[in-house]
């Protein structure tokens, strides 16, 4: 039963046309039709567009283009009414859908002829199984098409990038051969990398990109520690004495505190351990989060306490740049603290917290209930406990967190809990949830530099502004970071205002 | 320069076809010192069957009681008997010291629990023999193969370049003219020796396992340069391709399914491979799976869309997963799990078993042209053995390297002809400077029709001729096809119009081979010949002779097989023996 639907395709030719355009075309699909089988399709019509493709089964990676603004392959994509073709971002387009790949071409080239020598090993069953993943990776680009930090670069590849990384892991995983490109990578970026995950999100072979980035960073920590970036160096010493990548003495870490009615959480039994995180112990506004929180709890009559000064930090940091001994000692000493207060619930400020305390730490022994604070917000609010009864005549635009939102899955109680204020209306970025475009601060990168380009933050901003809304909300202390300092360097002080969920929540109730 | 004002490249050997036998070649003919350029139709590493091929490189002689002779003996029985068993005797000896070269020079295969290589039996043969890297034994090859190319300064990589004829001085390869896609420009190519690696002819058909622009066009120019091509009339019919749902039609399925464990079942549930053949069962050889499905089909016991089930539910998730990863998740993007379902599969073409003809140096009778992997022909004989292609593709790629270095070497390279490169010049241009001629398009789909129709699985000689008819029909209006857009940069229009030139030949050449033989054999089915006969103990060969295409039968090339002493098997005939 074949329907007559219509999309929009990108189109463009260098000896005719200054710039491309999206041209609309109709046609009959057929059920299950496959975007590649449409374009085919319109040029039996006489279209005679540009597209690449060979196997039509999805494994050798010609095909890939933007689908609605997300790099897919063409040949595994249902095609839908309405959906826009675009060709792949940040390569020149040579025509139509068909993009210039020799830039990517030529950075293949070169990791390939990075020297390498053989150790003399052979390959055995269970080196082999640490990196067959990586062996299935067809180099189709979409990983690259994904970054936000490739977005910025302006075509010119001087970022390693994710399949890079993939093919680097692969080698130094194979115990028969030495290659000597850690060097390399580390000058090409190996810690500018803030694990948002989007390339893992796209990746159409399902290779745990992530995991592998990770483990490449550990190594090279481990093995050749005068290769990592003096800030990360930096970071990970403060965390080693003071158990904060900021360098706020364990001493001072409850000062926010101060003037609050903020339990000790091991005074009798609490039903909610508020772990408060490291930039909100440290930062003055951050502090601003945590006395929010601490404000609509006591409001709220919520039933908890901190850990005080024996908090120390959940070590997402660590883990993420590399110092994996460094994560595991942090993770002990929380889970131990966790498990003298008898938790039963833990809710914290930052996702990434979140995420290591849900993720991380029953490795450890950690079992623990965890949520990130907009989905407690959330569930007071159905229990009745907030009520929500001053207006704020606002626009907002809601900023995912990667790690709330890609590497959780969670997305709408923070939109609930902002649709929930009265007189305040919310607007969508085009790239939100799962394909939200990072702020920037993961992974280190709060504390890293960017060789060039633009800054992650700075085209985000843009981006809500572009949506009219006068507040963009967050939910994380790297975003509000992260976002405060675009919107100076952007000059949108008057345009947009950035705002953690929790500030609003406090503002309306 | 001539007159045209096309690019010019000068080199010692163009390899023209990009895939395992191609840049296998290159590497080869580098190695013997020759410059060497590499002309792919698409993506170097991206396209033709090699970075997707699943299967499995057979050859190991690892497994107890496995040697060269027992590989040998299952090549020759699966061909029907007439291979060229000098190829068949070089491919077995030589395999297994390609792939461990290869993995020598970075490729990983798989490894059992034991670190020592894994191995798969394939269908029809004797012993498991075949290395895989995981269900694409192929991409690692090409990941490996692709590397050596790059870190070797001698060989340069156009990619995107259609070849669209050979330049022949005096019956001596003088170079190659072809079209540039990205920029749309005509380059010439002036070289003494060309090695055609261009793989095979599956997309002749509408539904195939081969990738883009596998049209046979190194068959044609083969032909039109003087050389021989042996075993047209059989192309090979593979057992499982998906049938159901349609989005995933004519997607893989893997013979590896079959050997780690999955069964074929008819409608009425039953394991129908124990009646055909009670030993190999699923693993006998493909054309022989193939007919059986079909008797199934036309007796009434097919699969709700006609063809068979095929099931692994049997097998566990994990295993699954980490071995059949690509069929599971070319499933999942159809909305079946396999894991949990049997699945609808039917056979489907896969292979181009015959080509251009070689001997054992990979040569042609024109002096410097060379042939290998898919698009020679002998190896194979009437029909390939699965996971036979990959290390045809490394043994006979590096004989065509060496070889071809060798002759570069050794000739004084012939002068390029001018007047040959504008009339191919005029050939490629005329689409595009016809007007409101043609669609290529509706011509492309006349020709699917007919060998969709008649050149399938079951072949006859009303359809034959059929066939040949449409063939010559379409050659009357590919003379006044155009297309829009005078421009030939990335002008699909354009290159479905000149494969549809390399099409009729191809096609018109495969319907006369199949007429010729008045006899059913390994992958040639004729309904109105269904025996196997003795008599056709012979191949047969078509060259080009005052423009027309000229059958022969040549004797086989036989070493220690006699054919004489060779069984082949009975084929199930639907509604009786």
């Amino acid at each position: 039963m074949a329907e007559t639907i219509t999309i929009k395709v990108f189109r463009f030719d260098p000896e005719t046309d200054g710039e491309g355009r999206l041209e609309s075309y109709s046609l009959e699909k057929e059920p299950g039709m496959r975007v590649l089988s449409a374009l085919k399709a319109l040029n039996d019509q006489g279209a005679n567009l540009a597209f690449r493709y060979s196997c039509e089964e999805w494994q050798c990676g010609s095909c890939a283009i933007r689908l609605n603004g997300i790099p897919k392959l063409a040949c595994k994509e249902e095609i839908q009414d309405g959906m826009i073709l675009e060709p792949l971002p940040d390569l020149p387009v040579s025509k139509d859908l068909i993009v210039d790949r020799s830039k990517f071409f030529n950075r293949q080239a070169e990791l390939y002829k990075l020297p390498e020598t053989k150790t003399g090993a052979k390959l055995d069953y269970e080196s082999q199984g640490h990196f067959w993943n990586a062996i299935t990776c067809m180099e189709c680009g979409i990983c690259l098409a994904s970054c936000p930090i490739l977005h910025t670069r302006g075509g010119s590849y001087d970022y390693i990038g994710p399949e890079f990384m993939v093919s680097l892991f692969r080698s130094e995983s194979d115990p028969r051969i030495e290659k000597n490109s850690l060097e390399t990578s580390v000058k090409d970026g190996m810690w500018e990398c803030t694990t948002c995950k989007y390339c893992e999100e796209n990746c159409p072979q399902r290779i745990p990109i992530l995991n592998e980035i990770i483990e490449l960073r550990s190594k090279i920590m481990e093995e050749q520690p005068s290769y990592v970036p003096d800030t990360i160096r930096d970071l990970n010493t403060n965390l080693y004495r003071h158990y904060n990548p900021y360098g706020l003495p364990k001493s001072e870490r409850a000062n926010w505190a101060e003037g609050l009615n903020v339990p000790d959480i091991k005074e009798g039994k609490k039903e909610v351990l508020y772990f408060v995180g490291c930039a909100q112990c440290s930062n003055r506004r951050d502090q601003k989060v945590a006395r929010a929180i601490v404000d609509v709890f006591n409001k709220a009559k919520v039933d908890f306490g901190t850990l005080g000064i024996d908090e120390v930090c959940c070590g997402d940091v660590a883990l993420k740049t590399g110092e994996t001994g460094l994560f595991e000692e942090l993770a002990k000493i929380n889970i131990e603290n966790f498990k003298k207060a008898n938790i039963i619930r833990i809710v914290t400020t930052s996702p990434h917290c979140y995420h290591i305390i849900k993720n991380e730490y029953p490795k450890y022994g950690g079992d623990f209930e965890v949520l990130h604070y907009t989905q407690f917000i959330e569930e007071l609010i159905k229990k009745g406990q907030l009520t929500f009864s001053n207006q704020i005549d606002q626009i907002v635009t809601f900023h995912d967190p990667c790690f709330l939102g890609r590497y959780n899955g969670v997305y709408d109680p923070p939109r609930k809990v902002l649709e929930a204020i009265p007189g305040l209306k919310v607007v969508e970025m085009a790239k939100s949830k799962e394909n939200v475009e990072c702020c920037g601060g993961g992974g280190g990168g709060n504390w890293m530099d960017i060789r060039a380009g633009e800054r992650l933050a700075e085209r985000r901003v843009a981006q809500a502004v572009e949506t009219g809304a006068n507040i963009l909300a967050v939910a994380c202390p790297f975003c509000l970071t992260m976002f405060e300092d675009a919107v100076k360097t952007k000059g949108y002080e008057e345009r947009i205002e950035v705002k953690h969920v929790i500030e609003l929540v406090e503002q309306t109730i | 320069m001539s007159s045209v004002g096309g690019k010019r490249i000068k080199t010692d050997v163009l390899v023209i076809g990009g895939g395992g036998a191609g840049t296998r070649a290159g590497i080869a003919a580098a190695g013997g010192g020759a410059k060497v350029v590499i002309a792919c139709k698409d993506l170097f590493g991206h396209s033709g069957c090699t970075p997707v091929a699943m299967g499995g490189y057979a050859g190991m002689q690892a497994y107890p009681g496995d040697d060269w002779k027992s590989h040998f003996e299952d090549t020759v029985f699966g061909g029907g008997a007439i291979n060229n068993q000098k190829l068949v005797e070089i491919l077995t000896k030589d395999a297994r010291t390609r792939l461990l070269e290869l993995e020598d020079w970075g490729a990983t295969f798989d490894r059992d629990e034991k670190d020592e290589i894994y191995l798969r039996r394939f269908g029809g043969h004797t012993h498991p023999r075949s290395a895989i890297s995981g269900d694409r034994t192929g991409r690692e090859m090409m990941w490996a193969l692709k590397r050596k190319c790059w870190a070797n300064d001698l060989i340069q990589v156009v990619e995107e370049t259609y070849i669209t004829q050979l330049l022949v001085t005096d019956g001596k390869i003088a170079g190659a003219i072809g079209v540039n896609l990205p920029t749309g420009g005509i380059i010439v190519f002036e070289c003494p020796a060309v090695i055609l690696a261009g793989g095979g002819s599956g997309r002749l058909w509408p539904i195939t396992f081969a990738t883009k622009g596998k049209v046979g066009d190194g068959l044609r120019l083969a032909y039109e340069a003087g050389a021989e091509l042996v075993d047209m009339e059989f192309f090979q019919i593979h057992p499982t391709g998906w049938l159901w749902p349609p989005a995933i039609r004519g997607r893989v399925v893997s013979e590896g399914v079959r050997s780690d464990g999955g069964i074929l079942l008819n409608s009425k549930h039953e394991r129908f491979m124990e009646k055909y053949d009670p030993v190999k069962l699923e693993l006998a050889t493909r054309d022989y799976v193939s007919r059986c499905i079909f008797a199934e089909v036309k007796e009434g016991r097919g699969s709700e869309h006609g063809g068979a089930y095929l099931s692994v539910t049997h097998l566990s998730p994990e295993f699954i997963e980490r071995r059949l990863g690509s069929v599971l998740e070319t499933g999942l993007v159809g909305g079946v799990d396999i894991r949990k379902q049997a699945f609808e599969v039917v056979p489907e073409h896969h292979y181009q078993n015959g080509g251009v003809k070689i001997n054992e140096h990979s040569q042609t009778i024109v002096d410097g042209l060379y042939a290998c992997g898919e698009q020679a022909g002998g190896v194979h004989g009437g029909n390939r053995l699965g996971s036979n292609s990959l290390p045809d593709l490394l043994v006979f790629g590096k004989i065509a390297g060496e070889n071809a270095a060798q002759y570069a070497k050794d000739i004084k390279p012939a002068k390029v002809e001018e007047r040959q490169v504008e009339e191919e010049v005029k050939e490629i241009r005329r689409p595009s400077e016809n007007e409101d001629g043609v669609s290529p398009y509706s011509l492309s789909k006349k020709l699917y029709d007919v060998m969709w129709d008649e050149m399938h699985i079951a072949r006859k000689e009303k359809g034959l001729k059929k066939c040949i008819d449409v063939m010559e029909e379409v050659a009357e209006d590919f003379h006044k096809v155009s297309v829009p857009d005078k421009s030939l940069r990335y002008n699909d229009a354009w290159l479905t119009a000149m494969e549809v030139r390399t099409r009729i030949l191809v096609g018109e050449i495969m319907a006369q081979a199949s007429l010729m033989r008045t006899e059913s054999r390994a992958a040639l089915f004729r309904e109105d010949y269904p025996v196997t006969k003795r008599e056709w103990e012979k191949n047969i060969t078509v060259r080009q002779v005052n423009g027309q295409i000229k059958l022969d039968t040549q004797p086989l090339v036989v070493t220690i097989m006699p054919p004489e002493e060779i069984e082949l098997p009975q084929f199930p005939i639907p509604g009786g023996k």
